[in-house]
């Protein structure tokens, strides 16, 4: 079976080969890309994925600075200019220094402890910190195995994995928000294949955590930058994905 | 992003750089120069799929300052060839590929449940995804039932911990105040450097013993107890005791036995004819052993349970006697008493077993002693410890076996075998030193106890029926082989060592010991460790240690003296001022007492379960310039700390398990890498040794001289001297986690026997839990082929003397402080009264079913279980009372605190016991309020003794053996529902 570098299968055999090495008539792939054949849209959002999941992190020093002094922000704008989704563009500045900027992070994604969601009938959110980090959190209706079954399995498709050195979930954001660059940067380099994956992504998971994060910070007071930062990342999400829906299924992605 | 620039070793996962240097701004405009573009202004395929060259592909370099660092794929690393081809038409392409786990891993727990179960723990992708009871003990007496499964709902939803939220995945200092939760991330090498230059401080100033480490239970993961233990042992720093803080050490097996604990392993229940399970909720606490006590019924073993409510255990007992709280020893004494005027007991066993036919001198109430009576001639080297009995002929004999003539405590060239037949009833006088002084034996001095025990009076006392309980006395004594399970219960009691020493003379006086189906086996954590000489090596090389009982301790620092009744104030000091009981720091030779400094915290949570909490709180806790908990989770010491560090789960690293429920070694392994950038208890404290050894070096510091110790402390070695092998002098022998698993089973008895080519080690623990080979010198029975491990076999069937100043069962103490609080013989008193204030309820906090302490305590699936928030278990006359309905918010208070909770009516309970199964965290009250909170400073003064008071060979301070309890339940509180008038 053959497919082509646009992801269209060949034959009508169902089977899907990963193996590149199988298709003995194509051509040598190129090790260097040509800027002028980039899909410049594609590039873009994979860039405000990438700068998504490095900002969904504890800032160092050299990030905080460059927080500070508006180049992030800077560069959110321009990357955003260049995605054409109209999306509206995000504060990415602070007023916090550093260390609170960081206490703020931590006591937002990492710190995790109980907390009462309704005393009344003793609910309560135990897993966690108050904005939680991972998919899973805002899937209370799915197994956290299912959850990230499914994304190891996408990961690993795609040629992935998890590194082991500094190893988390598969469904932690940041994870998540670089495998939609990754996809992003894929179509970009002219695999339309890619972009049907991130549809589906977008459908399966990463709308899901977006959302929920997003709706969640909104219950947190003080959320500074990662107020404004989920704010957007729910905005882009969802545009992104309703471009693509548009663009494979005609509708809105929904 | 990854910090870790600490060093590693070769065989470590190799990591990625920083993404960024802290210290240097990433290039000022654009892509770092070079990479990845070529001057034609192309860009590398595999770099821009990896998020390299974004900026520049774009030409949005020059509008903004930000290097390609903030772009880059940084969790997710490309496996395969990431310019090559991926097809992809739908999800279900994803899931073409046929399911099968990458690796199976076999690992436990870590928790102090006793349960020491093994699992097997399934990963694919570097994720652990679920865990399975392993099911491979092997089988040592096929007419027991299988040792197959083990394992309870908490071990099986441990993979929650693994991968959940709220692990602690970077090293973090507090940027707020101390439990504000005001985090910042720091490197390896911050964290590191700030905690050794801190411990070189105070060290080079003298404060080493202002240094503690607290971590609990070795049995649990002896290898992560050892880490941080052998880096404070090499620090001269204070290694803390838990057994007896936790108050699960039952005082009376020291004070009867001469010895910590030793327990028949679980599997010898089936053996019995006649259990008491008393206050030991089995089927909650001892899941993974509870088939044993259940199955037993299918043998015709009675059961018979001693709980003050209705208990989970209770329900499957075929009798259930309900004393009133705080009265088992009125209960034990009245079953005594049955058993005594009945003449159902033993006599053999007393005469031979036990300190009965001794004399006492009525005129002080101590032992008549060899060194009293001219008559008496004697080759002891310590007469003043031989001890005399009257033969059948009326004559007076030395005791064989007293401490007198023995050499130390344990000393297994003497014997108690009697070549004459002492009586147990002998009363007269004899020509002492002194002049004539009367005497009788303790069985005579019990009997006159024991009177006080009539039916009308234990009825009174404990309400339970009169024939009941002599029933039952009568059942048990007639019984073949009879066994009592004791639980934690008593323990809480500020006279927990007179509830156990009565309980105790239950199966002394029917001579239920040293054989199987019998003994007193009571459980409380896995306190007592096989592997004992290999652990104990490794966690204390220089062989040096500042132990320190750690009730005294905290409550000392927290300010106790101040805060307790006079005389206990008194005796405090006094067994301070003697050296009964060790406080550090130590005092100086002008007389001052610095504060302690520093803490070390892991594998445990120490502020959490801190009786006394509000003064651990507000006095003990401002005097530690710097607390650093190791741990997984920001559990409520952790929120605590200033400095936290991310350690591995408990299946993220090698290490061993073992638990006097079973008779097997068996390990953790690691399934998966640590999360984020955790490491093993054994790295951490591996690296702060390195770290430390390297500013000290830097500084160029000198050796200090231990005060107490002749050795020196050499900070510029300590790194070297963390992974030598103290035995063999190998330099780095034991860098690596599995190579301190090595050590241990290689240099313990039980897994390496001396007079045996067999050995157990590591791979063969992987390979399947081993049974132990041999007990060593720590057990009182052998490991025998084919038969459940029994104790007491040293005494009863080898007649050795026990180690205590009788050389037998001693019932009887001496000691001038008991003499004077009238508890020679074990004998039932009212606990302190109005202890946290003058309330109507008792306040009582066992273990709970959907927790072991405080891990799981706040895991959503067992969460879902049961309330899902801290509850206190009420009676229903009591709740109607004060207005309160089942689920109402209700605030339990007392002098000290006030705690808010959900009522559950409880109708099995008793009246006016308020129960909270514990251990809540701090943070899930509402007022960050703690169970502890409503639990005063108090200990028992019996407690700091040593006997005999000079030498201290029978009780002696040693961490875990001896030393005051930390008790609870002797606290008042009351009950109001929350908002209303209840006042």
């Amino acid at each position: 079976m053959n497919t082509d570098r646009n992801g269209e299968a060949a034959d009508c055999s169902g089977e899907v080969s990963r193996d590149s090495e199988a298709s003995t008539d194509e051509p040598p792939v190129a090790e260097r890309l040509d800027a002028k054949r980039v899909d410049r849209q594609a590039a873009a959002r994979g860039g405000v994925y990438a700068l998504l999941a490095a900002l969904f992190d504890e800032p160092d020093e050299s990030t905080y600075r460059r927080i500070a002094a508006g180049d992030v922000d800077a560069t959110c704008r321009d990357l955003l200019d260049a995605t054409g989704l109209a999306v509206e563009t995000p504060e990415l500045t602070v007023e916090d220094d550093h260390e609170t900027l960081c206490a703020r992070f931590n006591d937002l994604f990492t710190v995790g402890y109980a907390e009462y969601e309704d005393r009344t009938d003793g609910s309560l959110d135990s897993q966690g910190p108050p904005v939680s980090l991972y998919e899973t959190a805002y899937r209370p209706e799915a197994s956290w195995n299912d959850v990230n079954l499914d994304l190891a399995r996408a990961y690993d498709y795609f040629g992935l994995e998890v590194d082991q050195s500094a190893r988390d979930n598969h469904d932690y954001l940041p994870y998540q928000l670089e495998f939609a660059g990754y996809l992003a940067r894929r179509e970009a380099e002219s695999s339309a294949d890619a972009a049907r994956a991130r549809l589906d992504l977008h459908d399966r998971h990463l709308h899901v955590v977006a959302g929920g994060l997003a709706d969640r910070i909104d219950e947190e007071h003080g959320t500074g930058l990662y107020g404004e930062l989920a704010d957007f990342l729910d905005r882009f999400v969802t545009a992104d994905q309703t471009a693509l829906a548009e663009r494979f299924e005609g509708g809105d992605g929904g | 992003m990854n910090r870790n620039d600490t060093p590693q070793n070769d065989d470590e996962r190799t990591e990625k750089p920083d993404r960024e240097d802290p210290e240097i701004d990433g290039p000022a405009v654009g892509d770092p120069p070079g990479d990845p573009t070529d001057s034609d202004g192309s860009v590398s395929r595999r770099g821009f799929l990896e998020g390299v060259g974004i900026a520049s592909l774009l030409g949005i370099g020059g509008a903004s300052a930000v290097g390609d660092g903030l772009f880059q794929m940084d969790g997710l690393q490309t496996v395969d060839d990431p310019i090559g081809d991926y097809p992809y038409r739908d999800w279900e392409d994803l899931y073409r590929e046929e399911w099968d786990w990458d690796s199976v891993a076999r690992s436990t727990h870590s928790v102090n449940c006793t349960g020491s179960c093994s699992w097997n723990v399934y990963v694919k992708n570097g994720q652990v995804w679920r865990e399975e009871q392993a099911g491979d003990y092997p089988r040592f007496d096929e007419s027991l039932p299988d040792p197959n499964p083990r394992g309870c709902q908490k071990g099986a939803c441990y993979t929650d911990y693994v991968n959940a939220d709220q692990r602690i995945k970077h090293p973090l200092k507090r940027v707020g105040e101390r439990g504000e939760g005001q985090w910042q991330r720091i490197s390896w090498d911050e964290a590191l450097t700030e905690i050794a230059e801190h411990v070189v401080d105070e060290v080079q100033d003298g404060r080493y013993d202002a240094i503690s480490g607290f971590t609990p239970i070795p049995a649990m993961s002896p290898v992560s107890f050892a880490s941080g233990s052998r880096l404070i042992n090499l620090l001269g720093g204070v290694s803390h005791s838990f057994y007896d803080w936790y108050s699960d050490l039952p005082p009376g097996q020291p004070i009867t036995w001469g010895t910590q604990t030793d327990n028949a392993e679980s599997a010898d229940w089936y053996n019995a004819d006649y259990i008491i399970a008393w206050g030991s909720n089995i089927n909650v606490t001892r899941i993974p052993d509870a088939k044993y006590f259940l199955e037993a019924a299918y043998e015709g073993t009675k059961r018979v349970g001693v709980f003050t409510d209705y208990s989970q255990t209770a329900i499957h007992t075929d009798e259930w006697i309900s004393p009133d709280s705080g009265t088992d020893t009125a209960l034990a004494l009245g079953m005594a008493r049955t058993i005594v005027d009945e003449e159902l007991y033993d006599e053999a066993h007393l005469k031979e077993q036990t300190d009965m036919p001794l004399l006492v001198r009525e005129d002080t109430g101590k032992f008549l002693r060899a060194s009293d009576v001219p008559a008496v001639e004697t080759d002891a080297d310590r007469p003043e410890w031989m001890l005399l009995m009257v033969d059948a002929d009326g004559r007076l004999r030395e005791a064989p076996g007293s401490l007198g003539e023995r050499d130390g405590q344990k000393d297994y060239s003497k014997s108690i075998d009697l070549d004459f037949d002492p009586r147990l009833d002998a009363e007269r006088t004899v020509e002492t030193t002194d002049g004539t002084v009367g005497v009788r034996t303790v069985w005579n001095e019990l009997r006159d106890e024991l009177a006080e025990y009539d039916p009308e009076t234990v009825h009174e006392e404990t309400e339970v029926g009169r024939e009941t309980y002599q029933r039952v006395a009568r059942e048990f004594a007639e019984a073949e082989k009879a066994k009592i399970i004791h639980g934690k219960g008593v323990n809480d009691w500020y006279h927990n060592d007179l509830g156990n020493r009565a309980i105790q003379l239950l199966v002394t006086l029917t001579g239920n010991l040293g054989e199987q189906g019998t003994g007193l086996d009571h459980y409380v954590g896995q306190e007592k460790i096989w592997t004992f000489h290999g652990w104990k090596t490794l966690s204390f090389p220089t062989g040096n240690v500042r132990g320190v009982p750690t009730t005294l301790w905290t409550y000392y620092h927290a300010g106790i003296l101040d805060n307790t009744d006079p005389d206990t104030a008194a005796k405090i000091r006094e067994s301070i001022d003697k050296g009964w009981m060790p406080v550090y720091p130590e005092e100086r030779e002008d007389g001052s007492r610095p504060d302690p400094s520093t803490m070390f915290v892991w594998r445990g949570n120490y502020f959490n379960q801190a009786k006394g909490n509000v003064a651990v709180e507000e006095e003990l806790w401002p005097k530690l310039d710097l607390v650093v908990d190791i741990n997984f989770r920001m559990d409520s010491t952790a929120m605590y700390s200033d400095i936290v560090l991310p350690t591995a789960s408990h299946y993220e690293k090698h290490d061993l398990s073992m638990t006097d429920m079973h008779s097997y070694v068996h390990p953790f392994t690691p399934a998966v890498e640590p999360l984020g950038e955790s490491k093993t208890d054994w790295q951490i404290f591996r690296e702060l040794a390195a770290k430390i050894q390297e500013v000290a070096t830097e500084r160029g510091v000198d050796p200090v001289q231990d005060r107490k110790f002749d050795r020196v402390i050499d900070l510029t070695t300590i790194h070297d001297d963390y992974v030598r092998d103290w035995s063999t002098d190998e330099a780095d022998a034991l860098a690596e986690d599995r190579a301190a698993c090595e050590y241990i089973l290689e240099h313990s008895e039980e897994s390496n026997p001396a007079d045996s080519d067999e050995q157990i080690t590591f791979a063969d623990t992987v390979e399947q839990p081993q049974r132990l080979l041999e007990a060593g010198d720590h057990w009182t029975s052998d490991i025998e082929e084919g038969e459940a491990y029994t104790p007491w076999k040293d005494y009863v069937q080898e007649k050795n003397p026990w180690p205590t100043v009788t050389g037998r069962q001693q019932y009887y103490i001496d000691h001038d402080w008991f003499l004077e609080l009238g508890e020679e013989l074990p004998t039932h008193k009212e606990g302190p009264t109005n202890t946290g204030g003058d309330y109507p309820m008792e306040y009582n906090t066992p273990h709970g079913r959907w927790s072991i302490h405080s891990t799981w305590r706040d895991s959503e699936k067992l969460l879902r279980l049961q309330r899902g928030e801290p509850v206190v278990y009420l009676h229903p006359e009591d709740a109607a009372e004060r207005g309160i309905e089942d689920g109402d918010a209700v605030e339990v208070f007392n002098d000290l605190s006030t705690v808010e909770l959900q009522a559950k009516i409880y109708p099995s309970s008793q009246r006016g016991t308020a129960r909270m199964y514990f251990a809540w965290e701090r943070f899930q009250f509402p007022d960050d309020t703690d169970f502890n909170s409503l639990v005063p400073m108090y200990m028992k003064p019996t407690q700091l003794v040593q006997y005999p008071e000079d030498t201290g060979e029978h009780l002696y301070f040693f961490p875990n053996y001896w030393g005051p309890t930390g008790v609870n339940s002797d606290v008042r509180v009351d009950v109001r529902k929350k908002g209303g008038d209840g006042e």
